[in-house]
């Protein structure tokens, strides 16, 4: 592509991005097995009072799943390209590090054992379980990477990948010993859920996810250096132990907030980053702004198009993003080629 | 006398898993000089470099910059009087010379880091003073070795810093650029600021160099003028065995020619 109109492209994405982020929002809540009249949704909404069915469907079951499928790309899109750029490795994803891997670990007892059975206000067990575990391995990983002078990305690479191993070994023990009839439940945390009614998925999610995207986005300007490598964004007066830590902690947080509410879902944070640079360039800030944007509105319609193709049946979110992402990621690598 | 910018007081740093050491080395750096550092593989030169750039924390001794301890300046101010360009620059994803160039005003923007008008100027002479403007749109990945260091060398001057400290800035330049590339060094110390760089070019740092450091299996061997330093060289037997040590025809600058001594005179 010529660099002028490459240029011209970029100027315009994070504008293009945010139109289409507010088009999938207006649009894919009417999308479904049931039609929607939108006319008498917006009386209703105007009179501020839920009497039809048509408004009660999508002010408490559509709009607060498209909120939490759109805040859950969002982040894992945001997580992945921060991830991505720390580790140096255009192949990281949320779930690179292992900290996924401790939040199913967490979810899975929670599920394998119903002694654990505990909520704590909007909190489920599964999702207390998930963050749990997935501070613990946080934890463990970063305590791993320290060095005196900040965090060893290589370290946290290699012990990241290691431990994310070692979950899955922990799951297939779970899965071995649980009763049977347990075991669907499981799978369908697995594959990834959003069905959802009404916000508390969406509230308990907000604040942890909401805080997690912030430390990220205090240090954005810096992960463009790091991309140069740590030597060179030393020299370019970017404190790097530090950026490595927030977005680290921030990344994570953000992570095992979405993952122990909506299951492990694949490859949102892997393609969007790619799709969002492929468009905009390198520059850290527009890209978080596209992933954002772009994660956010790619799981909308990933969720449509799950309750809607084999209707009123629905198909686990994770397959649709893993068969959409997929062809379009070869397809973006073949293009780049 | 110029003013001292950057001061180097009897830095030590020691490898735990080799034991390699660095020996108590003191460097003076004024503005207006350019230092060379010269030295055989593994004697300390990056390492040193990298103390004085405070990337790494020296484990003895004391940097000051204008007479301030560098572990009390915040890195951004820092960055704004020392530049520092790294031995290899790998960078992963794609970015374009421009976007590159214009890191170099990190230190000197907040928030956002939005490019000012003013940003644009300073990044603009940049690239002209590199020879990089003309392809300043294109990707690094599509830049030669020598291209690339231009681009991160435009980078560093970006920050408009009081001294500049460069690890072997050379590397992958062709003899004609490598000539340019010092030249430009000296213009610039000669203009706004000192630069201390790391080469293994002799005859580079005895033609373009005010002063000269020679460090030698982790110690200072000698720091001076450029012919006591080749005075030297000539002593030590991993430099001096198969060289010949000459005075350059046009200047009189010291010059080493290496020296096949299998090779009979066919004359």
């Amino acid at each position: 592509m010529p660099a002028k109109t490459k240029k011209t492209i970029s100027s315009y994405s994070i504008l293009l991005y945010l139109l289409f982020a507010v088009l999938v929002l207006v649009i894919c809540p009417l999308i479904g097995s049931e039609p929607l009249d939108i006319k008498l949704i917006v009386r209703d909404l105007l009179g501020k009072n839920i009497s039809q069915i048509d408004t009660d469907i999508f002010v408490n079951q559509r709009l607060p799943r498209v909120l939490l499928a759109f805040l859950t790309g969002a982040v894992l899109a945001v997580a992945g390209s921060t991830f991505q750029v720390i580790l140096r490795n255009p192949l990281a994803t949320p779930y690179t590090l292992g900290v996924t891997g401790g939040a199913s670990v967490g979810a899975y007892l929670a599920i394998a054992f119903p002694v654990l059975n505990v909520s704590v206000g909007k909190f489920s067990s599964v999702q207390l379980m998930a963050i749990a575990g997935a501070g613990v391995i946080g934890l463990i990983i970063y305590a791993a990477s320290r060095k005196k002078s900040g965090l060893s990305m290589h370290t946290m690479l290699l012990a990241g990948v290691t431990i994310g191993i070692m979950c899955g070994a922990f799951i297939m023990l779970i899965r071995y010993l649980t009763n049977p009839n347990l075991l669907i439940a499981l799978d369908r945390w697995t594959m990834g859920r959003l069905d959802t009614i009404g916000y508390d998925w969406f509230y308990s999610v907000l604040p942890l996810a909401a805080a997690g995207l912030l430390m990220v986005a205090f240090h954005v300007r810096s992960l463009n250096h790091i991309s140069l490598g740590e030597e060179m964004a030393l020299g370019h007066g970017v404190d790097v132990s530090s950026v490595q830590k927030y977005c680290f902690i921030g990344a994570s947080i953000a992570t095992a907030a979405v993952v122990s509410t909506v299951g492990p879902i694949g490859f949102v944070g892997l393609i969007v980053p790619h799709m969002v640079r492929y468009f905009s360039g390198y520059d850290n800030r527009p890209v978080m702004i596209g992933c954002v944007c772009l994660g956010g509105a790619f799981l909308v319609i990933c969720d449509a198009m799950a309750r809607t193709i084999i209707s009123p049946a629905e198909i686990p979110v994770g397959v649709i993003t893993a068969l959409i992402g997929g062809p379009c990621f070869i397809y973006l690598l073949i293009k780049r080629k | 006398m110029n003013e001292s910018i950057l001061n180097l007081e009897s830095i030590s740093y020691s490898y735990k898993q080799s034991g390699w050491k660095l020996d108590s080395v003191d460097l003076s750096v004024n503005a207006g000089e350019f230092i060379g550092i010269l030295g055989p593989n593994g004697s300390g030169k990056s390492t040193l470099l990298k103390i004085a750039a405070g990337i790494l924390e020296p484990a003895g001794g004391n940097v000051t910059l204008q007479e301030r301890s560098i572990r009390k300046i915040s890195r951004r101010q820092l960055a704004q009087s020392i530049g520092y360009l790294p031995q290899r620059v790998n960078s992963v994803f794609n970015l374009n010379v421009r976007e590159i160039v214009s890191m170099g005003r990190f230190c000197h923007s907040k928030g956002l880091g939005i490019v000012t008008a003013a940003d644009e100027k300073i990044v603009d002479e940049c690239m002209h003073e590199t020879e990089t403007f003309d392809f300043r749109e294109r990707s690094i990945d599509e830049l030669s070795g020598g291209e690339r260091q231009r681009v991160f060398l435009a980078s560093v001057l970006a920050q408009q810093p009081r001294v500049m400290l460069l690890d072997e800035p050379g590397t992958g330049l062709d003899m004609h650029h490598q000539v340019s590339f010092f030249k430009l060094l000296a213009q610039l110390s000669k203009k706004k600021m000192a630069v201390v760089v790391i080469t293994h070019e002799l005859n580079l740092a005895s033609q373009f160099c005010s002063k000269v450091l020679l460090l030698n299996k982790g110690k200072k061997e000698i720091f001076g003028s450029v012919e006591k330093v080749f005075e030297r060289i000539g002593q030590i037997e991993m430099y001096s065995k198969d060289m010949s040590f000459i005075k350059h025809p046009s200047n009189h600058k010291p010059a080493v020619l290496p020296f096949n001594s299998s090779i009979k005179d066919s004359m």
